[in-house]
């Protein structure tokens, strides 16, 4: 408080836990992680294909069997970028949508923008038929997932608007419109349902089965670009979501164009969810997981924690794939299943440690 | 280089807040706004940070605030509000720091620490924000708000300090300590608007006192031609009586003096 502090500036013990560092060395950690699953992801399986016995017929310069040029190129490797594609784009998801309503409750299958993505999704297998061709035509594969890119926006737009009220976000709100906002969406795919044709049917059934087991180049190819602009979008929040954790108003005062960054948060959390939801189903949890235990390790700061929640997510739901694919092999677990005993425990921890503190 | 506002209009349904509010403060000297509950302070204090928008202008340095961008805004004036949450476990020092990269300095890292220094907090860098009492949370957002303008003139132009009650959780040792930060960034060419319940450490500190009544200024001056018996007993709308100790001449408020009504 005196002058006299002012020439002192003695370099605190703190600096020796200074989790920013942590939180660096946390991306080379993880990036080595998620290398570590893809591979994992590649050389596991039912079948007899060999990761390693391709790569070695490949260095040899010998053509690779029928059996090992499908079940690496054409089953796996897809399904690996999907995984990684998807997780990424959850936990990006998760991050985003929690420092926009400043909670850790916040995830894209609790509040409900997972069903309003599932809606769009189911919307656009049925009624697409209906829509003049020249929609159809230039929309293309791109339909489902812009339906339900559509749907999850829309979800995040109700949701914002009910719970948050002058800059505060209430959570018991946040979580009672995310029931409410499942439940008015289930019922709406469920009209539609009814009134889908056999073939439509078989469509939304696959669809709804979720996983990763469907993954195929063409999917990458439709929610790819959607999930990486998304991300992109996603890594320059970190900023203004430190900033909003105190509140709009401060991070106002901080410099943050407050509206922007929430229209980008939005934008970024309806592409990433819309898309992942369109390609793989309803995959609960990562959203929630994998912020928490990034938080806990190397600290809230949103800008280091946006990039390692894109490495962990996609490590996490590729492993979560690789444990649906070998728990009751040669069948299939949905992965839905794997994430959710993993999530659920972690959510109702979250619930248990806040109680006290939960209404910001 | 000054804050000036005029004819500040303000309401809120029919409820007017704001009736017409000129104000014109000097970097270079503290400007204490004091006032009954509900006369319009903070709200006052949220349009001349360009947090509210209301009728009337406001410039700062000559820049109009409700217009300029949020970034030009925040490299010459801090805020501090009233009471702030922050949503998750941040670190003291991470809570300084964001306030510090939010200023022109922000690669300065050692200037955290001097903050939190500033502000009676140094061993606190590693401690989380949340199990912290009140008035060291307090604490901890006034060295925020300083890191980001740490230099009360930057480029020959003022900084500025803008604080809603920054003393009101604090014990008496730290209010004093407060004011006397607030004092001196003042005295080294910053300007300083606070928003002040407290009478006694208002005339202490300040060099000019606007007393608000029911959303219009009824009073501005130094402490000596404004806390006087008739403006504060008008503004509080009860009796009080001021008067001034001998050996420095500042003005106190004693209420024990105008007695108990029964």
């Amino acid at each position: 408080m005196s002058a006299a502090s002012e020439t002192q500036a003695a370099p605190t013990p703190a600096r020796a836990r200074d989790r920013r560092a942590l939180a660096r060395q946390a991306h080379a950690w993880l990036a080595l992680l998620l290398l570590g699953s893809c591979i994992a992801s590649l050389a596991i399986g039912a079948s007899g294909a060999s990761l390693w016995s391709a790569l070695w017929h490949m260095a040899s310069g010998e053509p690779l069997s029928q059996l090992e040029r499908v079940v690496l190129f054409d089953i796996r490797l897809p399904r690996t970028l999907l995984g990684l594609l998807v997780g990424a784009a959850l936990a990006v998801s998760g991050t985003v949508l929690q420092g926009l309503f400043r909670n850790p409750l916040a995830d894209p299958g609790i509040v409900g923008v997972s069903a309003g993505a599932g809606l769009g999704a189911i919307g656009a297998i049925v009624l697409g038929a209906s829509l003049p061709a020249a929609i159809r035509e230039v929309a293309g594969m791109y339909l489902v997932p812009i339906a339900a890119f559509a749907g999850s926006w829309l979800s995040v737009m109700l949701l914002y608007g009910v719970a948050t009220h002058r800059g505060r976000t209430s959570v018991a709100t946040m979580l009672l419109a995310g029931l409410a906002l499942t439940a008015l969406t289930g019922a709406l795919a469920g009209i539609l349902v009814y009134a889908a044709d056999d073939q439509q049917l078989r469509d939304l059934t696959f669809w709804q089965m979720g996983s990763l087991a469907g993954a195929t180049w063409s999917k990458i190819l439709t929610a790819g670009p959607l999930i990486l602009l998304a991300l992109l979008g996603a890594a320059f929040l970190g900023r203004a979501l430190n900033g909003l954790a105190m509140g709009e108003a401060t991070a106002m005062h901080l410099g943050i164009h407050v509206q922007r960054a929430k229209n980008l948060a939005v934008l970024a959390v309806a592409a990433a969810t819309g898309a992942a939801v369109a390609v793989s189903g309803g995959i609960g949890f990562v959203g929630i997981v994998v912020p928490h235990l990034l938080r806990l390790a190397t600290g809230p700061d949103h800008g280091p924690l946006l990039i390692n929640a894109a490495l962990l997510g996609g490590a996490l739901l590729i492993w979560a794939d690789v444990a649906a694919r070998v728990i009751i092999a040669p069948a299939e677990l949905p992965i839905g299943i794997v994430t959710a005993v993993l999530g659920a425990p972690v959510f109702l921890w979250i619930l248990l440690r806040r109680r006290g503190v939960l209404d910001l | 280089m000054t804050l000036h506002a005029s004819d500040i209009r303000h309401s809120i349904g029919r409820k007017t807040i704001l009736d017409g509010i000129d104000l014109t403060a000097q970097a270079g000297a503290v400007t204490a706004i004091v006032g009954p509950n509900g006369s319009g302070k903070t709200t006052l204090l949220r349009i001349l940070t360009g947090e509210e928008r209301a009728r009337g202008t406001v410039t700062l340095n000559g820049t109009p605030v409700s217009t300029a961008n949020a970034p030009r805004l925040a490299a010459m004036r801090g805020v501090l509000p009233q009471s702030s949450r922050i949503a998750f476990p941040f670190k003291v020092a991470e809570v300084v720091r964001i306030g510090l990269q939010s200023g022109p300095h922000g690669r300065q890292d050692t200037l955290a620490d001097r903050a939190l220094e500033a502000v009676g907090l140094d061993g606190f860098a590693d401690r989380f924000y949340q199990e912290l009492s009140g008035g060291e949370q307090q604490r901890v957002q006034l060295a925020r708000v300083l890191a980001q303008v740490w230099q009360p003139v930057l480029n020959r132009a003022p900084c500025w300090l803008f604080l809603d009650e920054p003393v009101a959780s604090l014990d008496i040792g730290h209010q004093l300590g407060i004011m006397q930060l607030a004092r001196d960034y003042a005295v080294r060419g910053g300007g300083v608007i606070a928003v002040m319940h407290d009478l006694n450490l208002t005339a202490m500190f300040a060099d000019l006192i606007a007393v608000m009544k029911a959303g219009r200024i009824i009073a501005h001056g130094p402490p000596g031609t404004v806390m006087t018996d008739a403006i504060l007993s008008d503004a509080y709308g009860c009796p009080l009586r001021t008067s001034t100790p001998p050996p420095r001449g500042m003005r106190y408020v004693l209420p024990q003096s105008a007695g108990r009504v029964v």
